[in-house]
């Protein structure tokens, strides 16, 4: 242990930086209640705060700060999704990603690395060119490229895959980045905490007080909350808070895993995604792999990672990385996930006045972590929904009008 | 690894069943808008009536499942 921490460990108030102050106990009243203490709902307090000037904020964590799927996901930014509406939301986030760390005075790691989306086949391929085009319309840095690109910009990546399954291609996005997760949370909820904004740790909202079909107050495990304004981002909890507001949705929850390997030097520059061999890798700064694939196939409320998980997933790895057979799994986990019909999110204003929705971020949530907070703390200010999230609301079920993002939100979909 | 108790097996892996999604056959007259029910759904954690299917017996089953602890809490019989 060193010196200095324990001396700070005898030391009361001491002068030691703190990432965010810990308020004593709940307010009576805020202005806005957040329920959910990570990425999201803590971008969300940390733009009231500062573009809206709301700052009697209070964000209820039921865990610690970045507990759930923002310390739990793979860390991958992109904007070369499928459908209008998701290009737009997702480039302006990663457009605030390239400077977050100097806007949060922390440094998240971010780092851009390029992103390949493998093809192993021909309707693969006919799908890579389908969201280069809607990219490239909409000026997005995507394109399609052949199978001696990927081994120029990965050479230790086998193109033939074992002879199983070879390249024919990818689509590939330069500005493809990773980052660092938690660093994330914290950095957002340094700043939202500099402002005024409580975060209260292991407060869990146990009920919504609902009048006249619009928000009163939130029942807490440290007492009652009156207030007007609610947001629920809690994901893979959404359905248990939705239930309290009186609502149902479709949102659907699976687990989701992932692991990283013991760190090795850096080889990996690149991001590697492969959706038929359902997986994605990428090198972390620290050196390790990070891993992943596709949700588990049923409903299930449980974050407990398997071995049938990672050796289904190594078995796949070692098809385009062979030499990685020596390499050992340091750490796996899971998430839950909360799966949309159309892979893209729920957002925005509720049937609830008052009650404003986060969600349905299943497996493509942590990218989306700066505008949302941006894009949900607009629409919480002016009680109508951003522009940018006008076609991910809840009402869009009754109309019909989904948002086909299952080629592009992930893998083996 | 994750395992399931297979009516006609016992404990099973997991990876040996495909799930079959929930069992909720539609009402003769719908009390809400046909867009609420074809995508509306509680999916908190709960018990559960699903079918699912056992890829080698090549078996259709129904049980009720706890989506927390992945416990078949009873077998449905087919009618």
């Amino acid at each position: 242990m060193s010196l200095r921490l324990l001396k700070y460990g005898f030391i009361e108030g001491h002068n030691e930086g703190q990432w965010f102050t810990r308020p004593e106990s709940l307010k009576k009243h805020y202005d806005v209640v957040i329920i959910g203490g990570g990425g999201h709902g803590l971008a969300c307090a940390y733009h009231l705060a500062k573009d809206h000037n709301i700052t009697d904020v209070a964000v209820l964590e039921k865990n610690y700060v970045g507990a759930g799927n923002t310390g739990r996901n793979t860390t991958i930014i992109r904007s070369n999704y499928l459908t209008p509406e998701g290009v737009k939301f997702y480039d302006e986030s990663l457009k605030i990603f390239k400077n977050l760390s100097e806007e949060l005075e922390t440094n998240i790691f971010f780092s851009e690395r390029g992103h390949f989306t493998l093809a192993h086949n021909d309707s693969t391929l006919r799908t890579a060119r389908w969201r280069a085009e809607v990219n490239k319309h909409l000026s997005i840095d995507s394109e399609v490229v052949g199978p001696e690109d990927v081994k120029k910009a990965c050479p230790e990546i086998d193109i033939e895959c074992g002879g199983n399954h070879p390249i024919e291609g990818a689509l590939y996005h330069a500005p493809g980045a990773v980052a660092r997760h938690d660093a994330v949370a914290w950095g957002y909820a340094k700043k939202a905490s500099g402002r005024g904004v409580e975060i209260h740790q292991n407060t869990e909202a146990t009920d919504l007080i609902l009048r006249d079909n619009r928000i009163f107050g939130v029942k807490t495990s440290h007492g009652e909350i009156r207030t007007d304004n609610v947001l629920c981002a809690v994901a893979g909890f959404t359905p248990s808070i939705l239930k309290m507001a009186g609502l149902r949705s479709p949102i659907a929850i699976y687990p989701l895993q992932a692991c990283v390997s013991e760190p090795v030097k850096p080889w990996l520059d690149a991001i590697i995604v492969s959706g038929s061999l359902h997986l994605y890798i990428s090198q972390s700064a620290r050196g390790e792999l990070v891993m992943g694939a596709s949700v588990d196939p049923m409903e299930l409320h449980d974050n407990r990672s398997t071995f049938e998980f990672v050796s289904g997933l190594c078995d796949q790895i070692l098809d385009l990385f062979p030499f990685l057979s020596t390499v050992k799994i340091n750490r796996q986990w899971a998430g839950i996930a909360d799966m949309t019909p159309d892979f893209a999110p729920i957002m925005g204003t509720t049937p609830v006045e008052g009650f404003f929705l986060d969600a349905g971020w299943g497996t493509w949530g942590f990218k989306a972590t700066p505008i949302s907070g941006k894009t949900m703390a607009n629409t919480i200010a002016k009680n109508k929904n951003d522009s940018l999230i006008r076609s991910f609301n809840i009402e869009r079920f009754d109309n019909y009008q989904l948002v086909g993002e299952k080629g592009a939100a992930a893998v083996g979909h | 690894m994750k395992f399931l108790e297979c009516p006609n097996l016992g404990r099973r892996p997991i990876t040996e069943f495909e799930f079959g999604g929930r069992l909720e056959s539609e009402p003769a007259e719908l009390d809400m808008p046909a867009a609420r029910w074809a995508f509306e759904q509680d999916s908190r954690p709960m018990a559960c009536e699903e079918w699912w299917y056992h890829r080698s017996s090549k078996q259709w089953f129904r049980i009720e499942r706890d989506t927390q602890k992945n416990i078949v809490i009873k077998t449905l019989n087919y009618e």
